[in-house]
Formats: C-alpha cells, structure tokens, sequence
C-alpha cells in the first residue's frame, strides 16, 4: 500500500459546519437538474474566488477524496491523482466506484508535485484539487490552463472534511444542491447504522495505528475516522482526549499503551509491516483490555483503510458495509 | 576592456561552444516533453498564436523552467569558481563547505515547524545558508584558513545539520516530508516566471561585479604573498569574492533549492576544456548552465510517468564524478 | 595497562550507570526502586512487562550495536592508520542504506533478517570503492583522501537512494525513519538474530589486537611481517562489514560513534590495540546507550533518535579532531 503516512495523518482539521462554506445557493435560485449544473457558477476558495462559465466537460483533479466526490455527481474525471498502485492498474478509482466510470479511462498521475503538462494535455476545462496540499504558484499557473478549485479556506492540506468537500466539488460543477442532498443521504445511513446498534453509543472506541517505534497514533475527534466512529455514536476516553493539545494526532509510546484499557473497542489499522507486527508483538499491547477481551477490528485491507481516511459520499456506504458487522461483533 | 583582449583563443571557442550547446539544450527543453507539439506550433505559440493549452505549456511551463534552470545553474557555475578560487581547492565549493546543508535545515525547518509560504522557506534557505558557510569558516580558522580544514569541518558540520534536518523530517506528515524531500533534493518543476525575474536581475547586478573582480581573484590565487606584491587589497577583495559567490549561490538556492554538485563541477570542467589555470568566470557560468538545464531534461524523461527532482540527477552524477576527480588527481599524484 | 587502570574503573562504572539508566528511564515513570526488584523478580505486572519486554531488550540492543560500532571504528582507525576513519564518514553506512532500500524497492522485503545480508553487500562494496578511491595514486590512501572519499561515494549513494524514494513512496516512509538510527520499536526478536553476526565480528575483531600492532608500527616495518599483513587485512575489512552491516541494518546508521570511541580508548590505555578493542567495545555503548537514555528524556512523550543525538554529540568531536592536529598529519 501506498500513501501510508497519507492515509494515517490525512483528514485531520476542525469540521467546521457546512454552512461555513457559503449558503448562498445557486445564482438566480435556479435548482439544477441531476446532471446539469447552473452556470456561472462561483466557488470561494482558499486563494479567492473562481468563476466557471459553462458546464466542464473535461475535469481534471488532483484531489483524492474529489475523485469519488465527481464520480457521485456524475461526472468522470479525465486526470486522477495516483492514490494506490492497485487502484491504477484497474483505471486509477477506488473499487467502490469504479462502474461509475461508465467506461471511461482517466490518466493517473502521481501527485508528489503537479504534473502540469500532463495536465495541460487532458485540456481540462476544470481542475479541482480540495483534497490535495496545493501551492499558491501550483494554483496560479493551473488556472492559466483552466478554472481551477482549491480547498475553501480554513482547513489545513488534507484536512477538508468529506461533506464540505462534497459541497465545494458540486459548487464548482454548479450542482450545490445535488451535492447537498449526496451529504444528506450519507449522513442518514450513518444515522441508520448508529440507530440499528444501540451498543455503540453505550462503547468507548479509540482507533490506533501503529507507529514506528512500538507504540501508536491516535487522531484527535475532529479527524475523519474519530469523526465517523463518533457519528456511529461511540465516545472516545477522557484520558485519550487530553492528550492531543490543538494536535490532530498524538503518539502513545509502547510504555504507554495502558492508557488504551479505557476502551471497550480498539479499530487497530493493520496495514503496515513490519509496524503492526511490531506493535501487535509487545508485551504492553498484549496487556491491553480490549486485546485480552479480543474486542479488537482490524482494518488488514488497504481499500478500508483508505476509504476511512478518504471519506467520500461514495466511500461512506462502503465502509459501513465493511466494519459496522465486525464492531457489532467486537462488542458482542 | 582590457580584460577582454587577454581571454586566449581557445577560451573564446571553448565559449562559443558552449553557448551553442546551452541554446541547443534550450530549444529542445522548450519543444519536447510529456504533452507533444509539433515544432511549428511551439513557433506559434511564442509568438502568441498558439491554442489555449499550447501556449500554457511553452510560454507557462517550459519556458520559464528552462531559463531558469540556465540561470539558477550559471549562478551556482560562477559562486563555486569564485569559492574555489578564494579557497585554492577544488572541494571548496558550497555544496561541500555546508552552505547546501545548511539551506536545506533552514528550509525543512520553515515548512515543518513554522508552516511558512515559498517566501518564507526561501528565506529560511538562505538563512541557513549563510550561517551554516559562516560557522565552517569560523571554526576551521586557525590564523588562516587551509583547504581542507575547510573541507573537514565542513564535513562535521554537515553530518550536524543533516542529523537536524532528518529529525525534523521525522517529526513532519507524510505530506510535509515529501514536500520537503523535493525541496531537499532541488526542483525546477513548475518553476515559473516568478523565479526566472529575481535569478536574472540577481546575475545582472552580480555578473558585472564578479568580472571586476577577476582580476583580483586571478591573482589571489598565486597566493596571498604574491597578490600583496601585486598590489592586490588581499583581505578587501576576497571578502567581497566572497560575498559575491554566497549572494550567487543563496539566489540560486532560494529559487531551485539545493543543487548539489554544480557549483562543484562546472568550473573544474570549465578548466579541463579551456586548459586555461586560472578562474574563467565566463566558462563556468555557461558550464554550470549547461549542466544544470542538461540534467533538468533527463530529470523528466528518465522514469516515464514519475518525475524526478533534477538534485537527484545532479547529486548520483556529481558523486561519481567527485570521485572520479578525486581518484584522477591522485593517481597523478596532485592532492 | 597501569596508567591506565583507575580509567578503566571509570569507564567500567560509566557503563553500569548507563545501562541501569537505560532500563530505569523511559516513557512511563517507574521508581528506580521498582524497577530493581522488578528486574530481579518480575511480579507480572505491566510495570514489570515494561522492563522485561521493553527496556532490558532495547538496552541489549543498545550495548551490542554499540559495541560493534566502536569496534568497527577502531579497527578502521587501525587498519587506516587514519584518526578520521568511521564507519558513517567512509561511507559504509550510505552503502548499506543503498542496498537495503534498493532490496525494498525491487523485493518488497522487510524482514530484518533479509535487511542484514543486503547490509552486508552494500557496507563491502562501499568500502571497497571508497577505499580504492582513496589508495589510489603513490602517495597512498592519507586520511583526508579516505575522508574525502567517502563523501563523494555517500553523497552519490544518498542521491541515488532520495531517487528511489521519491519514485517509491512506500519506501520514503521506512526509509525516512530507518535513516534516522534508532533503538526503540524494534521487536524483541531483533536481538537474537543480529546477536551471533556481531559476536563473530567482536571476537575476530579482538583476536586480531597484536598483528595489528604489528601495523601500527608503520607500513615498512609491517611489510616484514610478509602475507599475515595481508591476511589481518582481509579479516579486519571482515570484521569490519559484518559489524557495521548487522549494527546498520539492525537499528539504521549511526554515525561519529566509530569515530570519537576509539580516540578515547586510545588516550586512556595508549596505542596498543590489544586493549584499544575491547575498551572501544566498552566505551561505545556508554555513549550510544548514554544518547538514547537523553533522546528518550529530552523530547517528552515523543523521543529523539539516537542516531541524531550521536550526530549531534559526535560531529563535533570530529571537528576538534580536525581543529587540533596539524593539517600535515592528516
């Protein structure tokens, strides 16, 4: 798997509301149709304001949640960012929405730095980049080519939370309110998935992944994953919820791993060696409550763990599918 | 121009030639790469009558990142002969007195701990920079400073400065640590006109200075004693070489990150094709151009798909040729 | 030996205090009392899994990648007759990094195990380059020209591995902490197998002490000495790979711990290599172990890496070295 300490301290940031990221709808009030945006249409973004004309045709991204967030809106990518070397050999999407892609093959670049003349070579008429760290020259140069659309404003790089990415994605396809009511419909699932397992707002959960040196990360309650295991109704532990000081993860040392007893459930994120085994093998870890009660879920595949750290509109209702059976079993 | 009437013959041809290959280099940097255009449009599209896409790519892209590369490489040319000439050895170059090392500490230590912009990391390079040259020279001053004590503690002072900037990468996401990995290993991508205005306004103050001073530099060379008796200022005009070569070689940084390898190679090339004994400032400018806008191409053809720094290019390349050097110095029983 | 005897009771007491130290400091604050009687009689607590599991490993692994490192800087001191020879600065470290990223890359492998024969390859070709670089022409290979070496071949090697890392991401992420040295988040495992690798090394290393006095005297007189110069070479550039390839691909490079040990053996029982190795072999771990024991303090809760702290400690003790003798020395 690639894009590990990506998909570890990615989706971090505050989950400021929605209405944050402007409430003014549509200009002219006009209501899009499912598939057709209203044009122009203007997305308030972190270096300003991009106006898009016409509806694209042709949009490139180098986000990676942006992917899954066109896909759901009906629109096929020309460019996608690499996210996992798997991924690219089967047309560079997650699995999940790949049949969306209707046939179609986007060219997958890898997205250390933008490639701009791969880009300039698709001729996008959109390029959007939420989910994605980009420069002020990066953007600058990209909206030589096209209208381009950076993550809105108050989020730091990876840190977009996946409804307000959804709403920034449709404001720049012209389609807030299709995008609006993609949240709404997660959202509900979720609320859906909490309400069918009333164990779960009763457990204390806390999501780990192991880290370098025998111990591990946590995030902090505002990141993606704490984010969707509170929105199943589970809390996080007192203790671990002091420890992250304005941080969006924490490191808890092998020596430490005692702390992790408050927990009924551990989701242990196990797709990296030798870290996992390493963590997983020491004598604290064993020692831990939920260890010893086996109340342990692990992620082993790399598709979950993105899609938890890549959270999507599209990605939601596969990982609900994927890890609300084996919490209801850990806690049974 | 006096100066000019004594450049030997062969200096002037090895000149020529090499300004035919740098335009070569730029003409294919300018019209080859990932997106194709046939040379007729790339024509077009300079003189603004190209597609939307077209012209983004030559005149946005291409353009700016090859002259920059050009200029970024012979300001670092023209910084390490000045460098190697104040120091009369070859090793005495930036990349290896820990000025590199020390840009890159500075600027790990802007993106990773105070979150700064492209102007702020700059700064911290340069910052860096400069310190850390002016700790090497510092400590290795011993009523004078010799070549290799100059080299040695550069080392030390390196391996400190490395040890800071892989703790700080340690420290840093993912995100950060690649962010920090292309800067360290220096990068023309995306290089824009942005970076091309401030290198070239830096070269037209700084060149004319430089060839100035050549004439001091060529005598500081024979030597402090002999540049005395030559009526040479020595300590007046080798700290303003050296100002000279850190305000090159901190422009060059800030614009391209650490290079490494240039600053060292091309005035020792620039010597073996002129033959001529002393700095020419001239040669190792559009020796260092050469290297670094030929290094730049392969950099973005070599692995297809993923684009390598051009520092990565630079850094195998030079390596192999700082041994190569050392070997072939030796063997002659120079060193 | 006399002169040297109440500092060898320093030395011997130094390396006690670090030890407990490293088994009596750490994330989770344990009274030393505690953590005494714990490590004689473990109650099953997780106080005591702590120690058992965690600390006294780490702390083994720190003794014997110590140990193997100011053994190998000594006998490259030694084999060199060059007081700026380290494993770290001769490029040996950059070319076991090389071969195990590039095993990472091509394999996928990630057995520690595996690590230590990739190690092996890279640590002896680097030496070799860099020490043919170095000898060559007549003059021989002087210390600056084996200095000088080595950066030139790590600088290329460092390149050629950053290259890798960035086409590969998956290896940036192990690398970038596997390039820092560090003795914790190893699994207990490690020590066994790294164990008889540096062992060997350690015994051949000493056993080689008297002919390499006889090297010491000075190359004309050695030469006396006919083909066993050449076979103390040959079994000390063994040595010196198997102990810099198992330390290097146990816990990832460590540097300037081979080069400042062996000057402080040197100073405290004079230039007899007999005694110059196993004191290396005691002095070393005092100072990586004693790195460890202030990177675990110095950075609460995280920790700094022992490989920084050494470099940090170290380099300028390099610098002294450098700043102290007369350039025609070295």
């Amino acid at each position: 798997m690639t894009l590990t300490r990506r998909t570890l301290l990615a989706g971090g940031g505050a989950a400021l509301a929605l209405a944050a990221c402007g409430d003014s709808d549509e200009p002219g009030g006009g209501r899009a149709a499912a598939g057709r945006g209203s044009f122009p249409a203007k997305v308030p973004h972190k270096f300003g304001t991009t106006v898009v004309r016409v509806e694209p045709r042709r949009v490139a991204t180098y986000g990676g949640g942006d992917v899954d967030t066109l896909l759901a809106l009906g629109v096929a990518p020309v460019l996608v960012p690499d996210i996992d070397p798997r991924w690219k050999r089967l047309g560079g999407v997650a699995p999940w929405s790949r049949e969306r892609l209707g046939g179609t093959e986007p060219v997958v670049v890898s997205n250390e730095q933008v490639d701009f003349e791969r880009v300039a070579e698709v001729r996008p008429d959109l390029v959007t980049a939420v989910e994605f760290d980009m420069k002020r020259g990066d953007y600058d140069k990209l909206t030589e080519l096209a209208p381009t659309v950076a993550p809105p404003s108050g989020y730091a790089p990876y840190t977009v939370p996946w409804d307000v990415m959804a709403v920034q994605v449709g404001a720049a396809l012209g389609r807030r309110a299709q995008a609006r009511r993609l949240v709404r419909a997660a959202r509900s699932r979720i609320a859906a998935a909490a309400r069918a397992n009333p164990a779960f707002g009763r457990s204390r959960a806390v999501l780990i992944d192991p880290d370098d040196d025998g111990g591990v990360y946590i995030f902090a309650p505002n990141d993606v994953r704490t984010r969707f295991l509170s929105d199943l109704g589970f809390t996080m532990p007192a203790a671990i919820e002091e420890l992250f000081e304005g941080q969006f993860y924490a490191t808890l040392s092998a020596e430490r791993l005692d702390m992790l007893d408050e927990a009924d459930v551990l989701v242990l994120v196990a797709t990296r060696e030798p870290q996992t085994a390493n963590t997983t093998g020491t004598a604290t870890y064993r020692r831990v409550r939920a260890v010893r009660e086996e109340r342990v879920v692990r992620i082993d595949d790399p598709d979950l763990a993105i899609a938890m750290s890549y959270s999507s509109v599209l990605s939601i209702p596969y990982q609900l599918r994927e890890i609300v059976p084996a919490l209801r079993a850990a806690l049974a | 121009m006096t100066a000019a009437l004594r450049i030997p013959p062969r200096s002037v041809g090895v000149g020529l030639a090499l300004s035919a290959t740098l335009l070569a280099l730029l003409v294919v940097s300018v019209g080859t790469g990932e997106f194709e255009i046939p040379p007729g449009d790339v024509v077009a599209a300079l003189a603004g009558q190209g597609d939307r896409s077209t012209e983004f790519v030559v005149e946005t892209l291409r353009l700016p990142r090859a002259l920059t590369g050009a200029l970024v490489g012979a300001a670092l040319g023209i910084g390490g002969a000045i460098f190697q000439s104040v120091t009369r050895n070859p090793l005495g170059s930036p990349d290896i007195v820990g000025f590199m090392q020390g840009a890159a500490a500075g600027a790990v230590l802007e993106i990773v701990v105070l979150g700064g912009g492209a102007f702020a990391i700059a700064a911290g390079s340069v910052v860096g920079g400069v310190g850390a040259a002016a700790l090497v020279y510092v400590l290795a001053y011993r009523g004078g400073v010799t070549g290799y004590r100059l080299v040695l503690v550069g080392i030390g002072i390196s391996a400190m400065l490395i040890a800071v900037t892989d703790y700080l990468l340690t420290r840093s996401t993912l995100d950060q640590a690649l962010a920090a990995q292309v800067w360290l290993t220096g990068s023309l991508n995306g290089r824009g006109w942005e970076h091309v205005r401030p290198v070239a306004a830096g070269l037209a103050v700084l060149l004319p200075v430089a060839a100035l001073l050549a004439r001091p530099l060529r005598t500081l060379e024979l030597g402090d004693d002999a540049a005395r008796a030559l009526g040479v200022p020595v300590e007046r005009a080798r700290l303003a070489l050296i100002a000279v070569a850190v305000a090159l070689t901190a422009i060059a940084t800030a614009s391209a990150g650490p290079i490494v390898f240039v600053a060292l190679a091309a005035p020792q090339i620039a010597r073996r094709l002129t033959r001529v004994a002393g700095p020419g400032v001239g040669c190792a400018a559009l020796t260092g151009a050469v290297l670094l806008v030929g290094a730049d191409f392969l950099s973005q053809r070599l692995f297809g798909d993923v684009q390598l720094p051009v520092g990565v290019v630079t850094g195998v390349a030079g390596g192999a040729y700082l041994a190569w050097l050392l070997a072939h110095e030796w063997r002659r029983g120079a060193g | 030996m006399r002169r040297g005897a109440p500092w060898l009771l320093v030395v011997l007491a130094a390396l006690a205090l670090v030890l407990l130290l490293s088994v009596g400091v750490g994330a989770r604050p344990i009274p030393l009392g505690r953590v005494w009687s714990l490590v004689w009689r473990p109650d099953g607590s997780s106080d005591a899994a702590i120690v058992h599991d965690l600390r006294i490993p780490r702390t083994l692994l720190g003794l014997m990648v110590g140990a193997a490192l100011g053994v190998a800087g000594a006998l490259m001191q030694a084999l060199t007759r060059n007081p700026l020879a380290d494993p770290g600065l001769l490029g040996v470290n950059a070319g076991a990094a090389a071969a195990v990223v590039t095993a990472t890359t091509l394999l996928g492998t990630v057995d520690p195990l595996a690590y230590i024969w990739f190690a092996f390859l890279g640590a002896a070709v680097a030496s070799v380059v860099v020490y043919g670089i170095g000898t060559a022409g007549r003059s021989g290979a002087t210390p600056v020209r084996l200095a000088l070496a080595g950066t030139a071949v790590s600088i290329a090697l460092i390149a050629y591995v950053e290259g890798l890392t960035i086409v590969d991401r998956e290896a940036l992420d192990q690398y970038r902490f596997w390039a820092v040295g560090a003795l914790g988040g190893h699994p207990g495992s490690l020590n066994a197998q790294i164990a008889p690798f540096i062992l060997a090394g350690l015994v051949l290393a000493v056993a080689l002490g008297r002919p390499l006095n006889a090297i010491g005297l000075g190359e004309d007189s050695g030469r006396a000495l006919g083909a066993r110069l050449v076979r103390t070479r040959v079994l000390g550039a063994v040595a010196i790979t198997v102990l810099c390839g198992a330390a290097t691909a146990a816990v990832g490079p460590i540097a300037f711990v081979g080069l400042a040990v062996p000057h402080v053996a040197r100073a405290i029982t004079g230039p007899d290599e007999r005694l110059v190795l196993p004191l290396s072999a005691a002095i070393a771990p005092v100072m990586l172990l004693g790195a460890d024991v202030v990177g675990r303090v110095v950075n609460r809760p995280g920790e700094l890496e022992v490989g920084i702290v050494s470099a940090l400690a170290g380099a300028p003790v390099f610098i002294a070295i450098v700043r102290r003798r007369r350039i025609a020395q070295l």
